[in-house]
């Protein structure tokens, strides 16, 4: 393969993996801390990108309408949206079932999946809705392979974001009382941290980052529907299984994981001296390929602890 | 739009009519005996009434949600607003016709169910039967099991009319014949390196199948020949290894969505060949997901240019006043497809025949309608013996014809 060419797949895999990794956090807090698959996830990221694309329709024409107002606007009022839906979610669908089955809270978790997607097809419409285009400009050619500004705008955004959470978690009161209603909820809140508190805030962090996702999404490939956080969701989750679900980095290095492979393998048995035709359509099959493979290996995940199963 | 079925409506009336006669208060309730007679003359009174409305039910099962949403209810729009043409004429006289309508969600499965629910009822004569392929095909023998009419105004594979089912028919031309002159188009245009992508669905991976083997007949190398998802986004993955083996042209077999999606990757990705695709992606759906990079796209079409045919444009005209928005693609088939089942409901009726099953069939399959889209009879598959393909190149957001192939009886 030329250089110029696996340069381009690596970016591709950088950029489709800094998506996968901001959703995939938003399931493995979720799990972290209640062991629940929070299947509704998607559609969190897909409402996301519908507030994000609302105001960036809003201020159309305005003088709001450049990028470095109107973006952090979109991505600002699309986060705090989203993470009320996120907490709403939690109160409504999960919290009522915290104390029965775990089966239970997850077939909670599929309705309220299919219930949010069909809302959202009623609301917005089954049509693909176009993304204003943004930062859409090459910053850097050199024979085929580009870079566009959206392309640093989204590794930018991705890191950003990542670290931010990283360090919450890790450094922060907050964080910490996180951390602890993920050891043991009984042990937490003899020691007073509010468990009820802590799981919203938990479902909070995943759902804005879910949103940020979605909305560089829709600014990536211009275009988003009702129903898109179905198959991001898969992907997802996925990564976030493939890192160690529950841990945080985990998702982070999952997410990055699953897009390089699912852009650079494919791309390499494509090319001389594998030259394998029609590979493409396997594209899926190879990327969960490796997630069994990695599993076989080390059933935790990449960064995942063997820990023994909460009472 | 309601889904409620007028059969299941007129079962229903004379119940709620018995429970809403005014005289009822007046009567001793302890005399059960007038009960009974104020039922008898429900009975007789909705008799009487029944004759001077009668209807005739024709079905529709057509994709009102999911991926081909758009292309389904503007089909769907379409068959409403012929049947309402229809009824205003009074052409049925005395019967009104009505439509039972379900929805296929593009799903084989549903598309079954859908079908069989229909074919269930007697009431329905004939059936708009499905824009998808992936649908049209496991459903058709259920509506032959059941020896119902059906016409397809969309689906396009082959396979569909060689099962020798003779209530199965279609308005459009095949695959076959589409592929067959895309095939011929891509290297009369001079493009001598071809490469393919499909979407992996009974459509989207026929036609192209019909176009690789076309297009090297016409002496183009195709290149190579590859498979995405349906629902996924990213393409640029496969893009960048076409980018690299240095194609002439990209031709992609599917629909709107992952059509549009994949000329917007192409140009980010620097690459400027010609993309061509099939009548899946005619529509607006496919320049709004695609904006600017749609600009120099060819589509190809069955039939002639709809806007251009004098025979259309009361029809086009009257669908924009009626729902406020125009016609982007099959609403002129599913327009005839209802067409032909008036046409043939109306000869029943004319000779003075009460509409079954297989009068409907009978009459379709000699009719010769002349409706929007020019001449349709059908051959002996259950075929429509017009074969022309137009083609399309995308200027300001526009369709524009280019030219068109294959011969018409008109």
């Amino acid at each position: 393969m030329q250089a110029e060419a696996f340069l381009q797949h690596l970016l591709n895999g950088l950029t489709l993996g800094g998506m996968f990794a901001l959703i995939a956090i938003g399931y493995t807090l979720v799990y972290g801390i209640i062991e629940l698959i929070n299947f509704a996830h998607g559609e969190i990221v897909t409402f996301g990108a519908f507030v994000g694309l609302g105001v960036l329709m809003a201020v159309v024409g305005t003088p709001l309408a450049g990028a470095s107002i109107a973006l952090p606007l979109a991505f600002l009022a699309a986060m705090v949206v989203t993470a009320g839906l996120g907490v709403t979610l939690e109160r409504v669908a999960y919290r009522p079932l915290r104390a029965s089955e775990r089966l239970t809270a997850l077939i909670s978790a599929l309705g309220a999946s299919i219930f949010l997607m069909n809302a959202m097809m009623l609301a917005f419409g089954r049509d693909s809705k176009p993304f204003p285009a943004y930062l859409s400009g090459p910053v850097f050619q050199r024979g085929d392979f580009v870079v566009r500004e959206l392309d640093v705008f989204l590794a930018a955004v991705t890191l950003i974001l990542c670290g931010l959470l990283d360090q919450f978690v890790r450094r922060t009161r907050l964080g910490r009382a996180m951390r602890s209603v993920a050891q043991d909820p009984e042990a937490a809140r003899m020691c007073g941290v509010s468990v009820n508190t802590t799981v919203s805030l938990t479902f909070l962090l995943g759902s804005a980052l879910g949103a940020a996702a979605g909305i560089l999404n829709g600014l990536y490939y211009g275009v988003i529907r009702f129903d898109m956080g179905f198959i991001l969701g898969i992907k997802a989750f996925t990564a976030a299984v493939l890192g160690g679900i529950g841990n945080v980095r985990g998702a982070m290095v999952g997410g990055f994981v699953l897009g390089l492979s699912e852009s650079l393998i494919p791309a390499i048995l494509a090319a001389p001296p594998f030259s394998i035709p029609e590979i493409f359509d396997y594209k899926d099959a190879v990327a969960f390929a490796i997630l069994i493979l990695v599993l076989l290996a080390k059933p935790s995940g990449l960064l995942g602890e063997e820990v023994p199963e909460k009472a | 739009m309601t889904m409620k079925s007028p059969a299941d409506r007129d079962v229903l009336s004379p119940k709620l009519q018995s429970q809403k006669i005014p005289g009822g208060n007046f009567l001793h309730c302890a005399l059960g005996a007038s009960w009974v007679a104020v039922g008898l003359a429900v009975v007789v009174f909705s008799g009487c009434g029944g004759s001077a409305r009668q209807t005739l039910t024709i079905g529709t099962v057509l994709p009102i949600t999911g991926p081909a949403a758009s292309a389904g209810s503007e089909a769907y729009q379409a068959v409403q607003l012929a049947v309402e043409v229809a009824n205003a004429s009074g052409r049925l006289a005395p019967y009104t016709l009505d439509i039972l309508a379900r929805d296929d969600v593009s799903d084989p499965k549903q598309a079954v169910s859908a079908a069989k629910d229909l074919s269930s009822n007697p009431a329905v004569l004939g059936i708009v039967a499905h824009f998808n392929s992936g649908c049209f095909l496991p459903a058709s023998r259920v509506y032959h099991e059941n020896a119902v009419t059906a016409i397809t105004p969309a689906a396009t594979n082959p396979e569909i009319t060689l099962q020798g089912f003779p209530e199965i028919h279609r308005i459009v031309t095949t695959d076959q014949v589409q592929g067959e002159a895309m095939g011929r188009y891509i290297a009369q245009r001079g493009a001598n390196v071809l490469a393919i992508i499909h979407d992996k669905t009974q459509y989207g991976e026929g036609l192209a199948k019909v176009v690789r083997d076309a297009a090297a007949a016409a002496g183009v190398t195709v290149q190579s020949f590859d498979g995405i998802q349906v629902g996924d986004k990213d393409f640029r993955s496969l893009l960048t290894t076409i980018r690299s083996r240095k194609p002439q042209a990209v031709f992609f077999g599917g629909l709107y969505d992952e059509g549009g999606l994949l000329v917007k990757q192409m140009r980010e990705l620097g690459m400027d060949q010609l993309f061509l695709g099939p009548d899946g992606i005619k529509g607006k759906d496919f320049v709004d997901v695609a904006g600017a990079a749609a600009e120099g796209a060819i589509v190809s079409f069955v039939g002639k240019p709809v806007d251009q045919m004098a025979s259309a444009r009361a029809f086009l005209d009257r669908y924009e006043k009626r729902f406020g928005k125009p016609v982007e693609n099959f609403g002129p088939y599913a327009y005839d497809v209802a067409g032909i089942f008036i046409s043939a409901l109306e000869r029943i009726v004319k000779r003075g025949e009460t509409p079954s099953r297989p009068a409907v069939l009978q009459e379709v399959k000699s009719l010769q309608h002349d409706g929007v889209i020019g001449r349709t009879e059908f051959d002996a598959k259950g075929d429509t013996k017009n074969r022309a393909i137009s083609f399309y190149v995308i200027k300001n957001k526009q369709f524009e014809f280019i030219e068109a192939t294959g011969e018409s009886p008109l």
